[in-house]
């Protein structure tokens, strides 16, 4: 006799163990399935926590504390170049480069802002339907219009002309697979500032290592964990979910799953039809000997794009299926020792030889500005996230993100957010659209 | 002696709008630099007994009200899905009402009026043109597309379907010519425009090269946006914001064609479309001639036998990503032969026997269809059709500058049919004139 869960969630990650805690406080007999040993810290570069789930699950109490916050920007060239949230400094800097761009920027970066103020109701609460400039004047609607329709490399061009600038700007716009001529990656600039806005402290920021899993695993409350449990199929009958089946060969009944794999990998393991994206994102961490210093002062995402036209490029190779001669990579210090790159786009399928041609690719050119690194490398380790975000994604309603063709399977993972980040917020919303069910 | 309009090229659109105005009983005078009226509706004769159109074998199609009010004889070389012929009409007749409506005054009326639909076919911003397979290669023709990215789907609203009955894209452009003068509009070639004439804070004519000026109490422009706003007027007399705009629209040619003459038949009586290799955006962007471009080899003569001898033939190949300005330098004579030759390559291998019928080609570059066609960079669409150029946010036919109309490719209704652009801008003009 298998047994019985009232909410499975798989996967403890930051979306998994937010989901598990608030269906677990609802009151909800609740098993998150790990497959790993024990819940691991997430391997992206930045964190953009949701504020709420801090708040409401009491991490700070419990634990969290963060190694950096607020992270500015740093566009690496022979003149170096941090763009942060004091607009002041930002343009002088600028000032180096164009004047025309240290003008610009100032009024580009608040007029952004308030298209991200407009927006993030739409991308973090849970509206109904309609559209998201249903209730905007005419002139902002234009605006925006322009703005979802534009691909980034156009729009960007049009108003800044530093080439490191460009391209260190692109690379945002790159997010969740964008191509930067694409319709919707001008958008996902208004995304990422979203992320970066005031009062959001949270935001591109990193957490002392271990702090946010710790504090969220102490926050599951009534649920439990079992690592070492992996889902090999996820059983439907009649349109709805009945459970799973672990790699043990047990098997556990439920009425509500949220997964916090990708959609991809989710359907597959409910045996649907799905489209597995041609491109994905590589997150490669770098543990490096102690000894080694990391230049990385002030703490900063260090973005690594040599020229605009690079982006456009690399998006072109890697839907044909190859590693691009020139990659834009962004790297940041996780810890002490610990590197954390991430690079886009790549093909979706790299064999293990691929791989390793792709990370000596990155250790290469980090080279220049961290002399001795390759010397130093302890551990390497690379994950593909496969992702093609659409501008429909983007501009739909929140909640049919996580919605698939099976009642009561929610997604909850990074590719359940309008573009991939690690927030937790999937994972909040899915528990609650779970309950108000 | 003063015309109601003055108007900038004698193409299908100018001549369109000539038509339009001079049917409704204004004096239109149409100044084209070319000795020849018709634009890219041209029949050139390569090779002796040997005819093509040297800038495209067919065009969108012409708007149904435009073919009959000028008297022309189409037919289409493949027919648009009804799908997409009900949106392009939709967004044709969206173009067309806009032109009609005059716009409300003063900038605050525009700012607090009500949100408006958004545009027929603006779907299409988000779709692949790849979902199209059968549509792909005419579309993908003569263009720097990336057929899997979104907002690539839109160019489908522009799909070159139309072909003159008989004598090439040439004897359409007469028919067009005929048409205009035959409703009463005054064509005058050889006559290139250097100036629109500023009085009283409107356009009130234009100057000539040879110094002559011919006043009209409106002009309409059929040159491209690019061109249009920068080389019409004297820098200072425009407002700023309107440089702007044109500065930032961005055309991109990247059309090249060969006009093959060939001893006999093809082997092959229908289009061959052979794709690029996956490298040649890469290409495209760096300036660099791809090794493997889009590619599109049309029998033109299989359709219409008028266009080579008795027992002769005629073909086109059309390359697409191919740059207007190379990185090394210009369009030399040995690179124009180098791409023709690594095309025809291409070509005996798909079908072979080609290159031993082979009499004579005739090479055409991105550079010689801007000064053929003053089309700045070469770009026969006006401007990339990419989804922040395209529908609502393609500028209108009217202009910051009264008087001034934009009237080509470049407006809101130009890509969508040949002659549209210039029937909108006389809508519009009409529209204006009687308020």
């Amino acid at each position: 006799m298998s047994e019985r869960a009232a909410a499975l969630v798989i996967g403890a990650g930051v979306g998994g163990l937010s989901a598990a805690a608030y269906l677990a406080r609802a009151g909800l007999h609740t098993l998150l399935l790990e497959a790993g040993q024990a819940p691991r810290d997430p391997d992206g570069a930045l964190i953009a926590l949701d504020p709420r789930i801090v708040t409401e699950l009491r991490l700070t109490a419990s634990g969290l504390s963060f190694a950096a916050r607020d992270l500015p920007m740093a566009v690496a060239g022979d003149m170096p170049l941090l763009l942060g949230r004091d607009l002041y400094a930002a343009s002088t800097a600028l000032a180096k480069f164009s004047d025309a761009d240290a003008l610009g920027w100032p009024t580009w970066r608040r007029r952004l802002t308030a298209e991200a103020r407009r927006l993030r109701r739409w991308w973090w609460t849970a509206p109904a339907d309609g559209a998201p400039d249903a209730a905007w004047s005419a002139g902002a609607r234009e605006n925006f219009r322009h703005l979802c329709f534009s691909g980034a490399d156009a729009y960007l061009r049009a108003r800044f002309e530093t080439p490191s600038l460009l391209a260190a700007l692109l690379w945002d716009a790159g997010a969740g697979g964008f191509a930067v001529s694409e319709p919707g990656s001008a958008l996902a600039l208004v995304w990422r500032a979203a992320q970066e806005m005031g009062g959001l402290q949270e935001a591109a920021a990193i957490a002392h290592p271990g702090t946010l899993i710790g504090s969220l695993t102490r926050a599951l409350g009534m649920a439990q964990l079992r690592t070492g449990a992996r889902v090999t199929r996820i059983f439907t009958k009649s349109g709805g979910v009945t459970g799973v089946a672990l790699a043990d060969g047990s098997e556990i009944e439920a009425d509500h799953i949220v997964s916090t794999l990708s959609r991809a990998k989710t359907l597959a393991l409910a045996g649907l039809p799905h489209i597995a994206p041609s491109i994905a994102e590589a997150r490669i961490l770098l543990r490096v000997a102690p000894a080694f210093a990391i230049p990385d002062s002030p703490p900063a995402r260090h973005i690594l794009a040599g020229r605009p036209g690079m982006h456009a490029d690399a998006h072109e190779a890697a839907r044909a299926g190859r590693i691009p001669v020139d990659l834009p990579l962004e790297w940041v210090t996780m810890a002490p020792g610990l590197i954390s790159v991430t690079t886009r786009p790549v093909p979706a399928s790299l064999d293990g030889q691929e791989r390793l041609k792709l990370a000596a690719k990155v250790v290469l050119a980090l080279s220049p500005a961290m002399p001795g690194l390759a010397d130093a490398l302890v551990h390497v380790d690379i994950r593909l996230k496969p992702q093609r975000t659409r501008l429909a994604d983007l501009l739909a309603p929140p909640p049919s993100r996580l919605l698939t063709p099976v009642k009561g399977l929610l997604l909850a993972g990074e590719d359940a957010e309008p573009l991939p980040s690690i927030s937790g917020r999937a994972g909040r919303l899915a528990a609650r659209l779970l309950l108000s069910s | 002696m003063r015309y109601d309009a003055a108007i900038i090229g004698a193409g299908a659109d100018g001549l369109t709008a000539a038509a339009t105005l001079a049917k409704a009983g204004l004096k239109v005078v149409v100044l084209e630099r070319a000795p020849k009226a018709g634009g890219r509706l041209a029949t050139l004769e390569f090779h002796p007994g040997h005819f093509a159109s040297p800038y495209a074998d067919a065009v969108p199609e012409v708007p149904l009200a435009i073919a009959r009010a000028l008297g022309l004889d189409l037919k289409p070389v493949q027919a648009l899905p009804d799908g997409l012929r009900a949106t392009r009409d939709a967004a044709l007749a969206r173009a067309f009402a806009e032109a009609m409506e005059a716009p409300a005054a003063g900038t605050l009326a525009r700012w607090l009026a009500p949100p408006p639909e958004p545009w027929p076919g603006e779907d299409l911003a988000a779709a692949e043109l790849s979902s199209w397979p059968a549509l792909r290669s005419r579309t993908l023709a003569g263009r720097a597309l990336d057929p899997e990215l979104a907002g690539s789907a839109l160019a489908l609203l522009s799909l070159p379907l139309s072909e003159a009955a008989s004598g090439g894209l040439g004897a359409l452009g007469e028919d067009f010519a005929e048409g205009a003068e035959a409703a009463g509009a005054e064509i005058r070639l050889r006559r290139e425009v250097v100036e629109v004439v500023i009085a009283e804070a409107r356009a009130a004519g234009v100057a000539l090269t040879d110094g002559s000026r011919v006043m009209a109490k409106a002009v309409i422009s059929t040159l491209d946006l690019r061109r249009s706003l920068s080389s019409l007027f004297p820098r200072t007399a425009l407002p700023a914001h309107m440089l702007e705009n044109a500065r930032n629209w961005r055309m991109a040619g990247a059309t090249a064609r060969l006009l093959l003459a060939l001893r006999r038949p093809l082997r092959r009586e229908t289009p061959l479309f052979l794709s690029g290799d996956g490298m040649a955006g890469t290409a495209f962007r760096h300036g660099r001639m791809p090794e493997a471009p889009p590619l599109l080899l049309d029998p033109v003569s299989r359709r219409d036998p008028s266009l080579a001898p008795d027992g002769a033939a005629t073909a086109t190949v059309t390359l697409g990503n191919i740059p207007h300005r190379l990185f090394d330098g210009g369009w030399t004579p040995e690179k124009r032969t180098a791409l023709a030759a690594h095309a025809l390559a291409r070509i005996e291998k798909a079908v072979p026997g080609t290159l031993a019928i082979l009499a004579s080609v005739k090479i055409i570059v991105p550079p010689d269809m801007e000064s053929g066609l003053a089309a700045t960079a070469g770009d026969l669409d006006g401007g990339v059709l990419a989804p922040d150029q395209m529908l609502s946010l393609r500028p209108g036919p009217r202009t910051a500058l009264s008087g001034f109309y934009l009237g080509g490719r470049s407006a809101q209704a130009g890509p969508l049919g040949t002659g549209a652009a210039g029937f909108a801008a006389a809508a519009a003009l009409m529209a204006d004139g009687a308020r």
